[in-house]
């Protein structure tokens, strides 16, 4: 058995046709953009660029030479570096994130209602995630402004992030000017701007908008990253049959070579930034036109993006590794998760994301991150696969087997039998002791683990001149970008 | 012999080919343009509706529905007196500052003028104050704003805010929709409705104009 399982969905032949057309698109068809300081740089480097109406097309030289300067291994750094990233995996496995954009969470009162998230909630649920060892890193949930301007959610989150995490995260900015600040707060927590360049304890999040067009606001967020030596984590969004083809190689070759064009316009700003590709699929349901995330279709069109990005160019991958399209935690949010979590983890993703995400990415549950966080412990140990060989089959026990004799007092048996991912919510009772434990589902035995979770959880403490330096930074965005001061 | 039935069979099947060639039958049989539209296409149309709200027929199929109705329309229009035309709701129609995202804006125009509402559709990445600028050149009877990120969606409150402060909000009826979007942020943002799929927006708009 391999030691690193994995799922080809895509032939060799089928990668090679893939890449064909994701250049072709690229250097011939073209992509469209808005921002003069990368049309410039484009331009110098010997793209092809039209100022009036942004389009760009990579000269097929400038296109390999791009391709060439990505980055395959890099780390994006916790806050602690325990919580290091490394890609590829040391082990052959994957990271995993939290739901991004989410802005639904649960009410207190548990009556199935949820409100617009809270900016102590937001503080509650960074806890929550730098607590949980099978959750690598953050995002920001889209948080309701209350007391502060709509003009700086992500500043305003991004600062409750920080005061609760040691880990890893990506950001999101909302407004093109914002990255900034994002940036300058990273780098006021990991000690100064070349201490963030040298140990970037951020991403962003920079998307395209279907088809091929990028807009100033994500244009922007690769420039100041690639300034900054920030890592870019370059998303496309598309949903089947609504800006992209329907079928599952239709969207992916769309979203891989949207994803593609932000990455190579990177090494041409900044050879050497490191990139995770990020195509994050969806699709249109053609009865209700609700965007979905979670049909198969779509799950086939994820795991041929990975096997792509990881096969066909040595890129680190990214894309969604759990999440449903149903509104609560029932049956088909256990299927739609347990199916794409083990299939994009196959495929070859390196990052598998959305976790704690119900109702297509809108609405995070803590109940919710809890439970994907045992279902990425089970994953992992499938993609880290299992040895075959005689010590594995305890062979020299097999061949000396008495009468009658049993292995759970066998050494092998005590070697071996903490291999497997333990889970922390997963009922593995007799009736009888399930019965005795108050006949809990996963929900309500992952709303004990909070509870606890919550009762042991250590603050972290940042230095005073940190935070000082981070109120300072969130008034003058107030200031300078906050309609309402 | 085309009947006015053939012709809504056709917009029912999406044969855009088909109504063109039966249309231009009935007409030159001398049939009443009026009568066709009323009789033959929007009768179509209306099945179509129906069976789509039963989850009989699917958005590809409406689509094509609606485009060979269009066409239909478009041959028998220039025969048709303006008095004649009957509008009873119109809608201006735009997706939110810092949005590029036009699907499901798009699929709302196509479904609201199916059910006969006109449509100014104002585009994407659309300003608060652009939106004014339309609300006062058509005098609409409903805004309809659509967004499809939860960093737009803010956008929505900021143009309500600006109907409020230039006077207009009276004036018209706001609708919000779009992936992210919810009954309780369209009561949180002070708009009049919120429409979960394009389908109910049609519907929506007819039930707050006749309030």
């Amino acid at each position: 058995m391999a030691s690193d399982l994995s799922i080809r969905i895509l032939s060799t032949d089928e990668v090679e046709f893939l890449k064909e057309k994701i250049q072709t698109l690229l250097t011939t068809k073209g992509f469209k953009i808005e921002h003069p300081e990368v049309m410039e740089i484009l331009k110098k480097a010997g793209a092809e660029v039209s100022e009036s109406t942004g389009l760009v097309k990579l000269p097929k030289s400038l296109f390999e030479e791009a391709l060439k300067q990505v980055p395959r291994e890099f780390t994006l750094a916790g806050i602690d570096p325990k919580n290091d990233l490394k890609f590829p995996h040391p082990q052959g496995l994957f990271h995993t994130r939290t739901c991004t954009g989410g802005m639904f969470y649960p009410n207190e009162s548990e009556n199935g209602e949820y409100h617009h998230i809270l900016i102590e909630e937001v503080a509650e649920w960074t806890r929550l995630v730098n607590s949980l060892e099978n959750i690598n890193f953050w995002s920001l949930p889209s948080t309701n402004p209350v007391g502060f301007p709509a003009e700086t959610i992500d500043i305003h989150t991004l600062n409750t992030v920080l005061r609760n995490t040691t880990k890893h995260g990506w950001v999101q900015p909302y407004e093109a000017d914002n990255i900034k600040y994002l940036i300058e707060m990273a780098a006021a927590v990991a000690g100064g701007k070349d201490k963030l360049r040298e140990r970037p304890i951020i991403s962003a999040i920079c998307c395209s908008v279907p088809p091929l067009t990028y807009k100033y606001m994500d244009m922007n967020i690769i420039y100041e990253c690639c300034k900054a030596g920030v890592p870019l984590q370059p998303c496309s969004l598309p949903a089947a049959g609504a800006n992209v083809p329907i079928t599952p190689s239709g969207i992916a070759l769309m979203a891989c070579a949207e994803v593609l064009a932000m990455i190579l316009m990177a090494q041409i700003i900044a050879p050497g930034t490191p990139c995770v590709a990020t195509p994050l699929l969806f699709e249109m349901d053609m009865l209700t036109t609700v965007t979905t995330q979670a049909s198969m279709s779509t799950t086939m069109g994820r795991m041929m993006a990975m096997q792509l990005f990881s096969e066909g160019y040595g890129i680190p991958c990214h894309t969604y590794g759990t999440g449903t399209d149903s509104c609560t935690m029932d049956g088909q949010a256990g299927f739609e998760q347990a199916s794409i979590s083990h299939m994009v983890a196959l495929a070859g993703a390196s990052v598998l994301g959305g976790a704690g995400q119900i109702e297509t990415a809108k609405a995070i549950n803590p109940m919710q991150l809890i439970i994907d966080n045992d279902v990425f412990g089970l994953v992992k140990q499938l993609k880290g696969g299992s040895i075959v060989d005689e010590e594995a089959v305890d062979w020299a026990d097999v061949i000396a087997l008495a009468e009658h004799e049993g292995f759970v007092d066998k050494k092998h048996t005590f070697k071996h039998f903490r291999d497997g991912y333990r889970t922390k919510v997963f009922s593995r009772d007799s009736r009888t002791a399930w019965v005795g434990k108050g006949s809990k589902d996963i929900a309500a035995r992952a709303k004990d683990q909070y509870q606890l979770i919550k009762g042991n959880y250590q603050p972290i403490n940042l230095p005073k001149e940190v935070t000082e330096e981070l109120d300072a930074i969130v008034k003058r965005a107030d200031e300078e970008l906050g309609k309402k001061n | 012999m085309t009947s006015y039935a053939d012709v809504a069979q056709s917009v029912i099947s999406g044969d855009e080919d088909l109504v063109k060639e039966q249309v231009n039958s009935l007409l030159a049989a001398g049939e009443s343009p009026l009568k066709i539209i009323d009789e033959g296409l929007i009768a179509g149309m209306n099945v179509v509706g129906v069976r789509f709200k039963a989850g009989d027929m699917y958005v590809p199929e409406v689509l094509m529905s609606a485009r060979s109705m269009s066409t239909g329309v478009e041959i028998v229009k220039p025969l048709i007196a303006v008095a004649d035309m009957k509008v009873k709701v119109k809608v201006v129609l735009g997706t939110v500052k810092g949005d590029l995202h036009d699907i499901g804006k798009n699929l709302v125009r196509i479904m609201m003028e199916s059910s006969g509402l006109e449509v100014i559709d104002v585009g994407i990445d659309i300003s608060p104050e652009k939106f004014m600028d339309a609300i006062r050149e058509h005098n609409p009877d409903v805004l309809a704003m659509s967004a499809l990120l939860t960093t737009t969606m803010a956008n929505m409150k900021s143009t309500i805010d600006v109907l409020v402060e230039e006077g207009l909000r009276d004036k018209v009826k706001v609708i919000v929709g779009g992936a992210p979007v919810s009954q309780e942020f369209a009561d949180t943002i002070g708009a009049d409705g919120f429409a979960a799929d394009a389908a109910s927006a049609s519907d929506l708009c007819k039930a707050l104009v006749a309030k």
